[in-house]
């Protein structure tokens, strides 16, 4: 069976500075994957590869066995199949929540208005905030925001979902909200790649914990053994700073 | 004595001080004078309603002409700023600039004469066409580099969040960038409609036929037959009426807008 996601020797540089120094990596279908490591060590910059917000320096991107590095691949149809959740939310403000939902469904995916408003309204309900529906961004609180980027996401119906630092914006009450739609999403068996500092996340919902440090991978596996026994010095100082 | 006796003294001394500027001025103003030659009835009876029917009305109609060419004008020059290909961004950079960097009757003195002496061939609808075509050129100049930093005022952040949905370039452009950089852009482009509002006045120095002309010409020719400044209040009253409500106008958005974000 193909991965969800397979990196192989992924490299990336802004100018003279290599932010990934050679990935491989990869996301089956279903698993939740979480990224962990100081800042500046290139997680999130793994994660901007995979929908290619940015551009692979070297290497290869497989989503669903479709090369995203190829110029000639459709790229707006590979991103629509992956949901993407934003540090900083990213809702357009301009737009109420229901159509911060339907925008996309009905542009790119063609849907009318009416199914449009039901796939919507359905994904709404699952981050539980149907009432919400009719207000603007700007009139929510930072998690209620994040769990409608999270419903805009799921409304393109995507096979799989990437999280970039959802939750590091949150002042510390919301955080457990969000987390707890992702939680449900795992266990619903949505395939999630999640960059974030949460490890007790990282420890109850991952089923592959990847810890980077300076553009590589330094270590990789059950979250319990990771978290628990870790290998390198460098992850051991890196926990035991967060935990 | 104490500081709140001190403060509303000094408060009192400047409303007594603006009260006797009005008074005096009030006071040593001629009326008489004013009336007969600024205010005069049988006067202003002769120019309405030509006024308002030719001048205003040609006022209002190059402005929304040289407006409407403008914003299409300075919306492809933006979007040349932006292009990722050098010769289109250079090509515009030195238009911009250049019109930009001249006073706006030379730029309607060459349009007007200059083109039709060196191409052998004038711009269509006369000396008055090429003048407003002069309009929409400086207009654009300024309008392209306002769209240019609106667009760019929208956060990059937007632009991933629609092209991770599947949107393409061009839609994301006009679905999530321009409808939100279109809020930035509305106040200071209106301070642009009211500028060209004014500038059209120069348009006669290019020469218009019968039934042509803008207020300030009408009014200043007004003025010479009748020796009288009347037409010259009637104009500048007249100006008021068309810019208040505009700038009103876009207060109004503004503070909508602000409440909305």
């Amino acid at each position: 069976m193909t991965a969800a996601i397979e990196v192989r020797d992924l490299h990336k540089s802004f100018g003279d500075n290599e932010v990934l120094k050679g990935i491989d990596f990869t996301v089956e279908d279903g698993q939740v994957v979480c990224v962990i490591g100081p800042s500046g060590s290139g997680k999130s910059t793994l994660l901007r590869c995979v929908n290619r917000l940015e551009e692979p320096t070297s290497g290869i991107v497989l989503v669903e066995g479709t090369d995203i590095t190829d110029p000639e691949v459709d790229l707006d149809a590979v991103r629509s199949r992956i949901g993407m959740v934003f540090q900083s939310f990213n809702l357009f403000p301009h737009m109420t929540v229901l159509d911060n939902l339907t925008i996309a469904q009905r542009r790119v995916k063609k849907r009318t208005k009416a199914a449009a408003e039901v796939v919507a309204r359905t994904n709404l309900e699952k981050v539980g905030l149907s009432e919400k529906s009719e207000a603007y961004p700007a009139h929510l609180s930072g998690g209620q925001q994040q769990r409608v980027a999270i419903a805009r996401a799921l409304s393109m119906d995507p096979d799989m979902m990437l999280f970039d630092e959802p939750t590091s914006a949150l002042d510390p009450e919301l955080v457990g909200d969000v987390l707890d739609v992702m939680r449900q999403l795992a266990s619903e068996g949505m395939t999630m790649m999640v960059v974030t500092h949460e490890m007790g996340f990282a420890r109850e919902v991952g089923d592959k914990l990847v810890f980077m440090d300076d553009g590589v991978i330094l270590e990789e596996g059950a979250p319990r053994d990771v978290l628990g026994n870790p290998q390198h010095e460098r992850t051991r100082a890196f926990l035991s700073k967060v935990l | 004595m104490k500081r709140s006796t001190q403060r509303r003294l000094r408060h009192g001394a400047l409303y007594a001080l603006f009260v006797a500027a009005v008074v005096t001025l009030v006071l040593i103003a001629d009326w008489k004078a004013i009336r007969t030659n600024f205010l005069d009835r049988e006067i202003f009876d002769e120019i309405w309603p030509d006024i308002f029917l030719e001048g205003a009305k040609n006022t209002v109609l190059y402005t929304a002409i040289a407006f409407t060419g403008g914003l299409v004008v300075a919306f492809a020059l933006a979007l040349m700023k932006l292009s990722p290909i050098g010769p289109y961004r250079w090509a515009a950079t030195v238009f911009i600039e250049f019109f930009r960097g001249l006073p706006v009757l030379i730029v309607i003195i060459m349009f007007a004469f200059a083109i039709p002496i060196a191409f052998g061939a004038a711009l269509p609808g006369e000396a008055r066409g090429a003048a407003i075509t002069a309009l929409i050129v400086v207009s654009a100049a300024y309008m392209a580099e306002t769209i240019r930093a609106g667009i760019q005022a929208v956060p990059q952040g937007q632009v991933e969040a629609a092209r991770s949905l599947g949107m393409s370039e061009t839609r994301t452009m006009f679905t999530v960038v321009l409808p939100q950089a279109v809020r930035i852009i509305i106040p200071p482009l209106t301070n642009e409609f009211v500028l060209l509002l004014k500038d059209t006045s120069l348009i006669q120095v290019a020469g218009v036929g019968l039934g042509q002309k803008e207020l300030t010409n009408f009014s200043s020719d007004a003025l010479n037959t009748t020796s009288n400044a009347t037409p010259l209040i009637a104009a500048a009253v007249l100006y008021l009426v068309i810019t208040l409500p505009l700038t009103q106008l876009v207060a109004y958005l503004e503070r909508r807008t602000k409440k909305a974000r």
